[in-house]
């Protein structure tokens, strides 16, 4: 598991909707994020406020996986991240 | 040279002091607002900040401050440091404005700097967000039945 920090600036509360695809072809993606939505207060200072995700990897196949992460807010604010997973097989 | 705007009364008296003869002028000097005195573009990939300097020059002879509370953005995302300059007399010293754009968009916004002793600037800002110059990403490896 992994968090994906981002910075909120915008000078009023929101919420981001936290979407994860897969981008390598269809099925369930291996990467799932902890939060559906993330909450943020106004950023009342230029230096924003520090938020985070956590992404969690849980491959069902050896390989590699690859997918994106979408934070999206209803004001239009938009940040993305590209997921990259490497499975191998399981060590007894 | 006139700070301000308004209408400006003066008399003026020609005198030859031999004769004692004279003319007198009554001078009436109307000074407009100006027009806008600048186009400052700044343009940034969102979630950046890009600023540009600004010199303001005192001609008078007496000490100007010019502080934040003075200015008029019509942009929230628009700032100007620092919170105060002080101008001695005769001299020119800048100060910074600041964008930060969060969406790919393109507007317009008025900067105007109101001073008691200088008067009006204004400033037109031409802002635009562009798409984020870097792409994030995050490296996931383990073990099948893991996570």
């Amino acid at each position: 598991m992994q968090a994906f920090k981002f910075t909120h600036f915008m000078k009023k509360a929101t919420t981001y909707t936290v979407k994860v695809e897969r981008t390598d072809g269809a099925g369930i993606a291996d990467f799932k994020a902890e939060v559906a939505t993330v909450p943020a207060a106004a950023a009342d200072s230029n230096k924003g406020i520090m938020l985070s995700v956590n992404i969690r990897y849980e491959p069902f196949t050896i390989g590699d996986s690859r997918g994106v992460l979408k934070l999206t807010s209803p004001e239009g604010m938009e940040y993305s991240c590209l997921l990259f997973g490497k499975s191998s097989a399981s060590q007894p | 040279m006139a700070m301000r705007a308004g209408v400006y009364k003066m008399t003026c008296t020609f005198k030859v002091e031999s004769t004692g003869e004279y003319v007198v002028y009554k001078v009436n000097v109307t000074v407009v607002e100006s027009e806008d005195q600048h186009e400052i573009d700044l343009f940034s990939a969102i979630r950046e900040s890009v600023s540009q300097g600004v010199v303001i020059e005192n001609p008078t002879n007496q000490q100007v401050v010019i502080n934040q509370s003075q200015f008029t953005i019509g942009n929230e995302y628009v700032e100007v440091t620092p919170e105060e300059l002080t101008l001695k007399p005769r001299e020119s010293r800048e100060f910074k404005i600041s964008f930060r754009p969060l969406m790919v968009s393109e507007s317009q916004c008025d900067l105007v700097l109101k001073n008691p002793i200088l008067g009006d600037f204004k400033y037109k800002l031409n802002l635009k967000g562009t798409a984020p110059t870097s792409q994030r990403s995050l490296a996931f490896k383990c073990a099948l039945g893991q996570d």
